[in-house]
């Protein structure tokens, strides 16, 4: 069985119109593989293409201009292309039935009960909740998350802070039967002490199941290098133009880090090179 | 539950808006418009009503010593084919008009004038009357001319039956005064809503002919008649049995007793004759006993007379009135009309023509003002629902891309937000339809009839005709239409899109 994810093959994405010459190409990833059952992190500079790559591979865009990328399903694979967005209901399915999303912004359902919020992601997988017991399930993971299940699930979204409306959009995606969690900014709205929770909630489920796996983009390196199994991060190229270069893949190596080119590096180093590696001394 | 379940519950919360806004209002635009067309479809029938009226297509001409040539020779010329065929004639008649003193119930038994006409019966009037507006009809449905199987026979209108107080459904005889102030019972053949030239009787130019000439009923004085309507076989001879003691009749054989084969053939009608010759009582005590008999008391009676049965009738000593020409359609009356006035020196009263016209205008107009009436309900409907749920939509694009990207197809959701459009359609639109309906009884019953003379039979408010359905589906096919639109085009972007808010 591989033991990879996504394997990224000559991939170009880029925005604008297809057919139209001035298709602005933002991200080129030569080769590049984002292995299974771990928690990967994306970091780079504002606009150097994190989102992107979420979206590309969370297929939520099609932004791919050259390349390909192949999402691995166990023994099964499927090739993701340009081709693939010319059958919307397989694109669908993919998505219905492996992956799951957290934003920075929560995207509640403002009119529904926290309680439907939380279950929404579920439910559009076509789950029965009568046939579980859901409500002792949302209470151990509310619990989890530092909240009340029976304070708020007849809530309204808008009777929430920030915090707990992030917290619950985690919930929503936890819930939903995945093999990949994509988060973009996932603990952009939430405290240290929140953020650390979310990420060691999300840690512990990938942990349980090793078919599971979480891919996020994050700007907070130290939470990165404490949490993730991978980092990934995009170098700029030229111009506007970011990749992830072959020496700025980092891997947690018992204790500490190897990257790329097989040096081990602590915590410290790894930061430095972060930095580094995103070419700016400048906070990313 | 289930993500349908959720969502259509949900948005259709949301969409309903703050206090049911979206709905009131929606209700009150249907309310209005549904009212409007209740009152104007109904209107309108009753417009098409009145212009297909069977005299419509009939006008009339004065006959006097001027014109008594004229009109002769005009209807000579009638009688040719040709001519018949370039003004779209189909014959002329010469009529008489009249008044009549009709016996009424309601009137204390007195005698009350009412506008008689004749007609010819093979004019094709005759069949225009018994087509349409038929109240009531006293002649087997195999007879092919009424006035041969009743030449004494009269037509009445409804209004007339009603204002003597009688029944439609046992009438046999009206009892009309003759000039030496007998009361004759005649024949009623059929009663109608309307009659031509607003008369309320109607009988032929030989009918008219004799009651003009003395003699069109038998008086001998032999006999006492009476004829009593409606009266089952028990009653008639409880008639026979006090009418025997109060007149003191000894010889039974005196008196005969015959069942009429005039008026509605569901009920009896008799005939009694009672010989005068050995009876010593004074005739007018005799009548006074007949008319006080207990036996008699609820039933509709009176003195019997035989009515003339000559087939000819010497009309030379009176003028015609009118000279009635029917046409098969008006196209060429102004033409005709032109015609007479430098042919024959006649006027023709276009007072119908003029009608009929206003009838076809005022007609074009209602139809015209419901037309706009439910378009613009519609495209207000439409475009208040649609612009509701697409500023709905558009607020929640970020959330609709979360679906998305969460594995809800683009059909799906289109699907879910046409079935919460619906749900807000119904629930405007059965309120707003009972309200209306509600509302349209109570003017029509309470407040219209205070202001307006109303015709019993026409309803002047109504919400189910295949109008109003056609415009039912016509406002939820064209919301739902919209609605697939808006949804469909925020939809046409990718999950991604939606959530970063981007316009490719």
């Amino acid at each position: 069985m591989n033991r990879n994810l996504f394997e990224i093959e000559g991939l170009e994405c880029a925005y604008g119109h297809r057919g139209n010459n001035n298709r602005k190409v933002v991200l080129q990833i030569e080769k590049l593989s984002i292995p299974m059952g771990k928690v990967s992190m994306i970091l780079g500079l504002s606009g150097s293409g994190k989102s992107t790559l979420i979206e590309t591979l969370g297929l939520m865009n099609n932004t791919i201009s050259k390349g390909s990328i192949t999402y691995y399903q166990g023994e099964n694979s499927v090739t993701i292309d340009r081709k693939i967005w010319e059958h919307p209901s397989v694109l669908t399915e993919i998505r219905n039935r492996n992956f799951s999303f957290i934003f920075q912004q929560d995207f509640l359902m403002p009119h529904y009960s926290t309680e439907e919020n939380m279950l929404i992601g579920r439910l559009i997988q076509g789950s029965d909740p009568e046939l579980f017991d859901e409500k002792d399930e949302l209470r151990q993971v509310c619990q989890k998350m530092r909240l009340n299940f029976d304070e708020i699930s007849k809530k309204k979204p808008f009777e929430l802070s920030v915090g707990q409306k992030q917290r619950l959009s985690f919930i929503r995606a936890i819930l939903k039967p995945h093999s990949v969690i994509f988060g973009d900014e996932p603990t952009g709205n939430l405290d240290d002490i929140n953020s650390e929770l979310l990420m060691n909630v999300l840690k512990e489920s990938v942990n349980q199941d090793h078919r599971r796996s979480a891919i996020l983009v994050s700007h907070n390196i130290p939470l990165s290098i404490a949490k993730a199994d991978y980092i990934f991060v995009l170098s700029p190229v030229s111009g506007d133009i970011f990749e992830v270069k072959p020496g700025h893949v980092f891997s947690r190596f018992e204790s500490g880090w190897i990257n790329g080119n097989k040096e081990v590096l602590t915590d410290i180093k790894l930061e430095e090179k972060i930095r580094e590696a995103v070419n700016f001394n400048e906070p990313v | 539950m289930s993500f349908h379940s959720v969502l259509i519950h949900n948005e259709f919360k949301a969409l309903k808006g703050k206090y049911n806004s979206t709905i009131v209002y929606l209700f009150f635009i249907l309310f209005i418009t549904f009212l409007a067309v209740g009152f104007a479809k109904s209107a309108l029938t009753y417009q098409q009503k009145l212009s297909a009226a069977p005299f419509s297509n009939w006008v009339n001409l004065n006959y006097h010593a001027g014109t008594r040539d004229s009109l002769r020779s005009l209807k000579e010329q009638i009688s040719e084919k040709q001519f018949r065929e370039r003004f779209h004639i189909q014959g002329a008649y010469f009529y008489n008009k009249g008044m009549v003193s009709v016996l009424s119930v309601l009137h204390g038994n007195t005698t009350v004038q009412y506008e008689a006409r004749t007609i010819d019966p093979k004019s094709g009037i005759v069949k225009d009357l018994l087509h349409a507006g038929v109240c009531a009809k006293y002649f087997p449905d195999s007879v092919a001319n009424v006035f041969e199987y009743e030449p004494n026979g009269v037509i009445i209108s409804r209004r007339l039956l009603d204002d003597i107080g009688l029944d439609k459904r046992s009438v046999s005889f009206i009892q009309i005064k003759s000039p030496v102030g007998d009361l004759v019972p005649v024949p009623v053949l059929a009663v109608v809503n309307e009659l031509p030239d607003l008369s309320d009787i109607v009988y032929t130019n030989l009918f008219y002919c004799k009651t003009m000439n003395t003699g069109f009923y038998d008086r001998d004085n032999s006999y006492d008649r009476i004829f009593v309507e409606n009266m089952d076989t028990a009653g008639i001879l409880n008639v026979l049995k006090e009418l025997y003691a109060v007149l003191e009749i000894r010889d039974p054989s005196t008196v005969q007793t015959t069942v009429l084969k005039t008026g509605n053939s569901a009920v009896l009608n008799w005939k009694i004759e009672i010989g005068t010759e050995q009876n010593d009582l004074p005739g007018n005590i005799r009548k006074e006993k007949i008319a006080n008999l207990n036996a008699l008391k609820n039933h509709h009676f009176g003195q019997y007379f035989e009515l003339s049965k000559d087939s000819s009738c010497d009309n030379s000593a009176f003028f015609h009135d009118y000279l009635a020409i029917e046409f098969h359609d008006l196209e060429r009356i102004r033409e005709f009309s032109t015609y007479l006035k430098e042919q024959l020196t006649l006027q023709l009263n276009l007072e119908v023509l003029s009608d009929r016209e206003n009838y076809l205008f005022t007609g074009n107009i209602a139809i015209g003002s419901i037309m706009l009436l439910m378009v613009l309900s519609v495209i207000s409907v439409s475009i208040y629902i649609s612009g509701i749920i697409r500023n709905h939509l558009l607020k929640m694009k970020k959330n609709l891309g979360n679906f998305l990207a969460f594995g809800v197809k683009n059909t799906t959701l289109i699907r879910l937000y046409i079935w919460v459009t619906v749900k807000i359609l119904v629930a405007a639109i059965v309120p707003a339809f009972l309200v209306a309906t509600a509302t349209g009884e109570f003017f029509e019953k309470y407040l219209l009839g205070k202001l307006l003379v109303l015709d019993a039979e026409q309803d002047y408010f109504s919400l189910s005709d295949s109008w109003f359905a056609m415009f039912l589906l016509l406002i939820l096919f064209v919301s739902v239409s919209r609605t697939f639109v808006s949804v469909k085009k925020i939809l046409k972007h990718t999950p991604g899109d939606l959530i970063y808010e981007r316009d490719s």
